[in-house]
């Protein structure tokens, strides 16, 4: 508890994530606001909810991953965790810490911002946050923290960890669906389909952007090609399988993290 | 004299209702006869001779699988007010010159009122309820065949399969109808001179589903939320010589789709908020899409190779000046997307719509050579875009400035030595 105490108050003091606060804010305010003000009000999958979508999956990951990848690092390289692991501590207790104070950090960045558009958008009629969007939020917090930790594991020194998480949100965000898109070119509709829906488990920004369109009912914007995998998920069946697998987006890279961490303790 | 015997006949009439035999008082009513109908008759009733019959809470109750009431071969019949139950067909029309259907309720039947061969027929106010079950296990609200110079008014119709399905009609006006939860709002086919206005299409599979048509004007129609897996606002199929005018198309999949179309004008319509504002499909280059309002729309157009010819629309995300004071912009509007054309090709990427990768590809677009000589519209309109302010909602307001406070007292807090 008093590791995370500490860790949350680091996180907090950081310029870093006050600066990425204000930036986040900042533009997410001046896009809902712009777009509340240009667009007639809808209920279905329009514009506006693409931007909220995609601002989301493009700062959060991006800023989740390089603040808490650098944090895990930045022990690492100045020998904070040696230090560390004179007390009585375990590495199980630190990874548990260093996500729990990202989580909370972003959850506090997130609420800052949501709170500004509220506000301004008072004084535009109102806005509305859709539950769902509130919940791919925390999804996404969570998911991005748990990524962040293990990439600071993995590398040696907050550069490598910036480079490193860098490489992996173009990687997420970009990469993965221009080389589907480029399969596509090559391959019948059939297997790209397939290999697509192999790509939404395997990828959590196409997971949390699936779990999105899913639950705030607009799975119909995917198209007919995959009608049979949003008639599963939107079972009761599919609904716990979402949620397992989100979960285990968690749990997994934090066990790696753990392990990881193990065993680059033992090697040294 | 002749007035005193028609009303001496029409008290005669109305004192029969209600006792005796429905079917006994239509064959033995003379033609052109009044009958007044009260309470729940069961049967299948024909009427083959002029007649107006008027229900006075008055039910029809087909028994088995025909319908609860057939006016076959003749003219001049008024059926009104009355509530249909029947198991297939409600009321069928064969061969019939002038009639007027209207007031009619039917609830839980395949199709509700169908037209076969007939002439002058007025289907107005009526209100036809299908049932939950899926599309292919249901019937028609209205089903018009193989008929000349139809009037379909102010009905409303829910739950079937074709809100109002026109095959091989010649001339039709379809206005002020409301259909709702269907497959298709109102679904012509081979039918010619058809004009379809005021018509309010929502929550269908497709709203206004025109299918070879030569000859055809649908204006002042609304068609919403139809964003099922193959929803579309508008569809135009095999169509020739159609105007589509100051229609409202929004909030749904596809808003318009145009599939192998010849002269086809599209103008001073309203897209809004669509996923796909229009998508075309083997549209001769006569064809026109002039003087409309993209608002909102994820992708603006959508073709194949052969394009679709835009001119001066007005989208709200052209990024031109008018700086000559035209009120159109100095430079062309391009709502050519790469990824919108390997959706018409391959409707697998459709996955990708509005994802974070497609809409940094989309900016990249803009800039390639493709981009300028394909779905182009060289004059775009440049409108006054109205800013939505709709007064102050302090209760949000205040909740807002109330979270923002304890965010930055607890983000204080928490970073104090």
């Amino acid at each position: 508890m008093m590791f995370i105490k500490l860790e949350w108050k680091q996180m907090l003091r950081s310029r870093w994530m006050q600066m990425v606060g204000v930036l986040f804010t900042f533009v997410f305010t001046a896009i809902v606001v712009i777009q509340q003000m240009a667009l007639p009000e809808t209920e279905g999958f329009s514009r506006q909810t693409a931007s909220f979508l995609n601002l989301l999956l493009f700062l959060l990951p991006l800023f989740i991953l390089t603040i808490g990848s650098m944090s895990v690092a930045s022990d690492i390289e100045s020998r904070w965790l040696s230090l560390l692991k004179t007390y009585p501590l375990t590495m199980r207790h630190y990874i548990l810490g260093k996500f729990i104070a990202t989580v909370f950090a972003f959850f506090l960045i997130v609420i800052a911002a949501f709170s500004v558009v509220l506000l301004l958008g008072g004084f535009l009629g109102g806005v509305t946050l859709p539950p769902v969007f509130i919940f791919i939020t925390v999804a996404s917090i969570f998911i991005f923290s748990a990524l962040s930790v293990v990439v600071g594991v993995i590398a040696k020194t907050r550069l490598y960890a910036l480079a490193v998480a860098l490489i992996i949100w173009s990687l997420l965000l970009l990469l993965i669906s221009y080389a589907l898109m480029a399969i596509g070119t090559v391959v019948a509709g059939h297997v790209l389909q397939k290999i697509t829906v192999v790509v939404i488990h395997l990828n959590p920004v196409e997971w949390l952007r699936f779990g999105y369109l899913l639950f705030a009912e607009q799975a119909s914007v995917l198209g007919p090609s995959y009608f049979d995998l949003i008639a599963f998920y939107n079972s009761t069946l599919g609904n716990i399988v979402y949620f397992a697998v989100t979960i285990a987006w968690v749990i997994v890279p934090l066990a790696l993290a753990r392990l990881l961490i193990t065993r680059k303790g033992k090697e040294a | 004299m002749r007035k005193i015997i028609l009303t001496l006949m029409f008290w005669l009439t109305l004192s029969l209702s209600a006792s005796a035999n429905l079917q006994q008082q239509i064959d033995e009513a003379e033609p052109g006869a009044t009958i007044e109908v009260t309470g729940e008759h069961s049967g299948n009733f024909l009427i083959t001779k002029p007649l107006t019959l008027i229900g006075k809470d008055a039910t029809l109750r087909a028994t088995g699988m025909k319908p609860a009431l057939t006016i076959d071969n003749t003219q001049d019949v008024i059926i009104d007010n009355f509530k249909v139950i029947a198991n297939q067909r409600g009321i069928v029309v064969k061969d019939v010159d002038n009639a007027r259907i209207v007031n009619i309720a039917a609830s839980d039947m395949l199709i509700g009122i169908q037209l076969h061969r007939s002439k002058n027929i007025e289907l107005a106010y009526n209100s036809i309820e299908g049932t939950d079950a899926h599309y292919a296990k249901k019937g028609n609200g209205l089903a018009l065949f193989q008929s000349e110079d139809l009037h379909v008014h102010h009905n409303q119709i829910t739950k079937v399969q074709d809100g109002i399905y026109i095959e091989e009609i010649q001339g039709i006006h379809v206005h002020d109808n409301t259909v709702t939860n269907s497959r298709y709002g109102t679904h012509f086919m081979y039918s010619d001179a058809g004009l379809v206005e005021n018509n309010t299409y929502e929550r269908n599979v497709t709203g206004l589903m025109v299918m070879m048509v030569d000859g055809f004007t649908a204006r002042y129609n609304t068609s919403r939320y139809h964003n099922e897996m193959n929803g579309s606002g508008v569809l135009f199929y095999d169509v020739k010589n159609a105007t589509l005018a100051h229609n409202t198309i929004s909030e749904n999949r596809l808003g318009l789709v145009l599939q192998k179309c010849d002269t086809v004008r599209i103008e001073d319509n309203e897209f809004l908020v669509n996923q796909t504002a229009l998508e075309a499909t083997r549209v001769d280059d006569v064809s026109l899409v002039m003087n409309n309002t993209f608002i909102g729309n994820i992708l603006t157009a959508r073709s194949d190779k052969e394009g679709v010819t835009l001119y001066a629309n007005y989208y709200d995300d052209y990024n031109g000046i008018d700086a000559d004071g035209d009120r159109y912009g100095d430079t062309p509007y391009t709502a050519y997307s790469s990824f919108g054309q390997w959706m018409v090709r391959q409707p697998a990427y459709q996955y990708f719509v509005a994802s974070p990768s497609v809409e940094l590809l989309t900016v990249l677009d803009q800039q390639t050579p493709v981009a300028q000589h394909m779905l182009v519209d060289d004059k775009p309109q440049m409108i006054k875009n109205e800013a939505h302010m709709m007064g102050i909602n302090y209760a949000q307001a205040l909740l807002g400035g109330l979270l923002l406070m304890s965010t930055l007292i607890v983000w204080r807090k928490g970073s104090k030595r």
